[in-house]
């Protein structure tokens, strides 16, 4: 992963639904039901964390075929964010970036669900 | 982030001058045995859990801490708590569970500063820690690292050009190094 932008200290990739995953382009064209879902889920993750997070975020634009990046500056809305996944009806990816201030970049990790809370591995 | 061109390792050893001066030399990573005047403090090296949740729960900031993975996997969430640095592989270093707090600090401040580093109240009596001292300064020749003291000074870092004993007293000179 690439150098932080400003005060973004995790990254979480939210999954697109099921059906809108792996879509090429060309599908997308004709498909303007399932972009049209997609824009609606990147809004609704949008406003749940204008409603929840107490640091900056950040939604990427750039395309991804499995979801889209989401760059927050504190630890406790990346939880948050990890943990309403049923509630408001999201996937997070297993795999989150954290920055590393020695390395000066993201490492990547696991995450694991335990019964002692989120964890990583 | 930016990497700082000084940075302070406070050791084991209790020393008089105030945390408050010492920050005029660029910040400051202690080991986790200083809790008083913890607000001078930039980080952290601790692998006790207990520790870790003291400096963490510091009011009015917390204090960031440099831990160990096992720990840092745990507490990924709190935005204070960092994971050791990569070590690289030239290091003639064993580093384990008996490895000092003293030469993990130390080992942090590198990942953190690319010019200068202090070391103050480090204590070199155990062999174990003066031998990780020398290989670490000869590792990196690019870097001047200061030896604070009080009276006599240590002769044991004089064969390593890129490091130097200074008197407490002699302190100040440092500020326009």
């Amino acid at each position: 992963m690439s150098d932080r932008p400003d005060r973004i200290n995790y990254i979480v990739k939210v999954l697109w639904p099921p059906h809108c995953r792996n879509r090429n382009q060309k599908v997308l064209e004709d498909r303007s039901d399932i972009v049209k879902e997609m824009n609606g889920m990147r809004s609704k993750l949008e406003n749940f964390l204008k409603a929840s997070c107490s640091g900056s975020f950040k939604v990427s634009n750039e395309y991804d075929m499995q979801g889209f990046n989401i760059g927050l500056e504190q630890g406790p809305d990346v939880y948050n964010l990890i943990l309403e996944q049923a509630t408001i009806g999201y996937e997070v990816d297993r795999e989150i970036g954290r920055y590393n201030i020695f390395s000066d970049k993201y490492i990547k990790h696991k995450i694991l669900y335990t019964a002692k809370g989120i964890v990583v591995d | 982030m930016r990497k700082y061109e000084y940075i302070t390792v406070l050791g084991h050893n209790t020393i008089r001058l105030p945390f408050s001066e010492l920050k005029q030399y660029g910040p400051v990573i202690s080991v986790s045995s200083h809790k008083h005047d913890v607000q001078h403090l930039d980080y952290v090296w601790t692998r006790q859990e207990k520790d870790l949740l003291w400096f963490l729960q510091h009011r009015p900031s917390p204090v960031n801490c440099v831990t160990t993975p096992e720990l840092y996997k745990k507490y990924v969430f709190y935005d204070e708590v960092h994971s050791f640095p990569p070590i690289s592989p030239q290091f003639n270093l064993t580093l384990d569970v008996n490895t000092d707090d003293q030469t993990l600090a130390l080992l942090s401040a590198l990942g953190l500063c690319d010019k200068r580093i202090l070391l103050v109240g480090y204590d070199i009596s155990d062999h174990r820690v003066l031998k990780d001292l020398r290989s670490v300064i000869m590792l990196h020749p690019d870097m001047k690292f200061y030896f604070l003291c009080n009276p006599p000074k240590t002769k044991q870092l004089d064969y390593c050009s890129n490091a130097e004993c200074i008197l407490f007293k002699d302190m100040e000179r440092l500020k326009n190094v």
